[in-house]
């Protein structure tokens, strides 16, 4: 199954702001080298049909100068999955006449204030298509495939990821685990090169659990004198065929075949698209239900969560720790920051314990009695929620 | 089988391989898959027993699982293992101090059977979980169906496969949300509260 990157565009989309904002996505795309086959840009009359809450979205919602509440069905489906919309008005004061009422705790832009590139920006930033944000976990055994890893890795560039090779490296010592968690950090995709030696090793069995307590996609490509095992069966396998592979025999000079490339790259975005909307769900969708069970108001606002009062005043933010914080990128800290203007505004990081060093959640631990930033593991959601 | 006074619940999981029915790959998201056991391993074993046959690539999950919780949680799983698979068990197995071994018949089929009446004979379980799978995964919801009919059953249909398949033949028993909420750990807090 394929999985996409959805940009959603709801409301009064029969305008030439949304449909200038479409081009230049598909621009930027064009421009940073990714391929629009792994992007599905949404519009109000196809939503039912290709809306799929388990690729990462997010939506643009475009008021009208007149009351507008179109695709109010559409809306509740996207917050009740924690999806991230940004409304956008036209007139100053005017966001509560034109967006509908399911939207009026969120934070809109007036389109005055900002500029359509800008826009772009903002859905590339949330949906992690930035290239600091796309990491990818590259094993092989050098004796069996480093021209491929090699190739693939110039290739992973060029389709603008940030690939990290690593040839199988690390000692077999006590803290093997500890390590290999600590280099895939921040990781989306681990992509293995599974030559028989390389199967065989107890590296690869390692690589993928922790892959997966991580919730990093894997993807195997498999040699054609390999055979994935049972135990390889929550990986992608991409399966190598004779013809894929232009000298084999020699392990420094052998590549793969053009086409076969492109189909392999194409696989890793969808598996990177798949488990970015995995992990937003682990912590985000998750902290947003238990919220709403609990009959808080919190709800999801670019790339954090905030709680308003009665009045619509923010008082805490809720920032997911995806991947290792001090990842976090410069943007989102310069808002951040902003925020933390506000005197009396509660500040958390929510996390998922199962993908951090011990010795980062200490950190985070030490964070809660210094730096009045409090965490939130996962765990703890539910209990949070009734005590705070 | 165990004489502490928890809850037990059933994990009935599996990854559909492409060898095999093509109607259980069709829907199978190896992803929810995956995080649809953390969740609920994570969520069970300090609070519950949890219960389930093993599998290769699901029995190494719940073991990082349990030594990511730390403390002596790992009394809390059983583990039960066919001895037809005796040289193929995963090297995690030493980490659970409680496996069942069952004895190995004439025939991969046999061992399977088995191993799950034993399974679901000598265990009474609260709740039973079904993820992903193919046909054991709907063989286990028919043992247990029978055998502990007052047994509550959760077919997560967002995993696709096995689980997809029971949730829509028995679609009118079941919650919507086990189709479309991939909030997992969120899902089942809320289902084993409400059982």
């Amino acid at each position: 199954m394929r999985y996409f990157y959805q940009l959603i565009l709801l409301g009064n989309i029969n305008t030439y702001i949304a449909k200038n904002l479409s081009q230049e996505f598909l621009n930027k795309l064009d421009d940073m080298n990714l391929s629009s086959k792994n992007v599905r840009i949404i519009h109000s009359d196809d939503f039912n049909a290709l809306y799929n809450n388990k690729n990462p979205s997010f939506c643009f919602y475009f008021g009208g100068h007149d009351y507008f509440c179109n695709d109010i069905e559409k809306l509740e489906k996207l917050l009740n999955n924690g999806d991230a919309i940004l409304p956008i008005f036209f007139t100053k004061n005017n966001f509560n006449k034109e967006i509908p009422k399911i939207l009026h705790r969120i934070n809109g832009t007036c389109f005055n204030d900002t500029s359509i590139s800008k826009l772009v920006n903002i859905a590339f930033q949330e949906l992690r298509l930035l290239r600091q944000t796309r990491k990818i976990f590259i094993s092989y055994k050098r004796d069996d495939s480093k021209g491929v890893a090699i190739q693939l890795f110039d290739e992973l560039i060029k389709n603008n990821f940030d690939p990290f090779l690593d040839y199988y490296s690390i000692p077999l010592t006590y803290d093997f685990q500890d390590e290999l968690y600590h280099r895939m950090s921040d990781s989306d995709v681990l992509i293995q090169l599974l030559t028989p030696n390389f199967h065989r090793s107890d590296y690869c069995n390692e690589e993928i659990e922790t892959a997966n307590i991580k919730q990093i996609g894997v993807v195997q490509v498999v040699w054609p004198t390999c055979n994935t095992e049972k135990s390889d069966c929550l990986c992608i396998p991409f399966k190598l065929k004779k013809d894929n592979l232009i000298k084999e025999e020699n392990s420094e000079e052998c590549r793969l075949s053009a086409d076969c490339l492109k189909n392999l790259i194409e696989e890793i975005e969808s598996c990177r698209a798949r488990n970015l909307a995995a992990r937003q769900d682990t912590l985000r969708g998750e902290f947003l239900q238990e919220a709403k069970k609990a009959g808080r108001s919190i709800i999801q606002d670019k790339y954090y969560m905030v709680e308003k009062d009665k009045s619509q005043k923010i008082v805490a933010v809720f920032l997911p720790a995806i991947g290792v914080p001090t990842s976090y990128d410069c943007y989102k800290s310069r808002e951040f920051r902003n925020l933390l203007e506000t005197p009396d505004l509660r500040v958390y990081l929510i996390y998922d314990s199962l993908k951090l060093q011990k010795e980062w959640i200490e950190h985070l631990e030490w964070l809660n009695s210094s730096l009045d930033v409090k965490t939130i593991p996962r765990k703890e959601f539910d209990k949070w929620m009734i005590e705070n | 089988m165990d004489d502490r006074k928890l809850d037990n619940i059933f994990l009935s999981a599996s990854i559909p391989i492409a060898e095999r029915d093509s109607k259980y790959i069709e829907s199978c998201d190896i992803t929810a898959i995956r995080d649809a056991v953390i969740a609920l391993a994570s969520l069970t074993i300090r609070d519950y027993r949890l219960i389930w046959g093993g599998h290769p690539a699901i029995t190494p999950i719940i073991s990082r699982v349990i030594k990511m919780l730390g403390g002596v949680v790992s009394e809390h799983v059983i583990l039960y293992q066919s001895n037809w698979f005796t040289n193929q068990f995963p090297k995690e197995n030493k980490d659970f101090p409680k496996i069942v071994f069952t004895e190995k018949k004439d025939t991969l089929e046999e061992s399977l059977l088995e191993m799950r009446n034993k399974m679901i004979g000598e265990n009474v379980f609260k709740a039973a979980f079904f993820i992903g799978g193919m046909e054991g995964v709907e063989l286990e919801f028919s043992l247990l169906k029978k055998k502990q009919p007052l047994c509550r059953t959760f077919p997560i249909a967002s995993t696709g496969a096995a689980a997809k398949l029971l949730f829509e033949r028995h679609k009118s028993d079941y919650d919507e949300e086990l189709e479309y909420n991939l909030a997992y750990m969120s899902l089942f807090r809320k289902l084993l509260r409400d059982i």
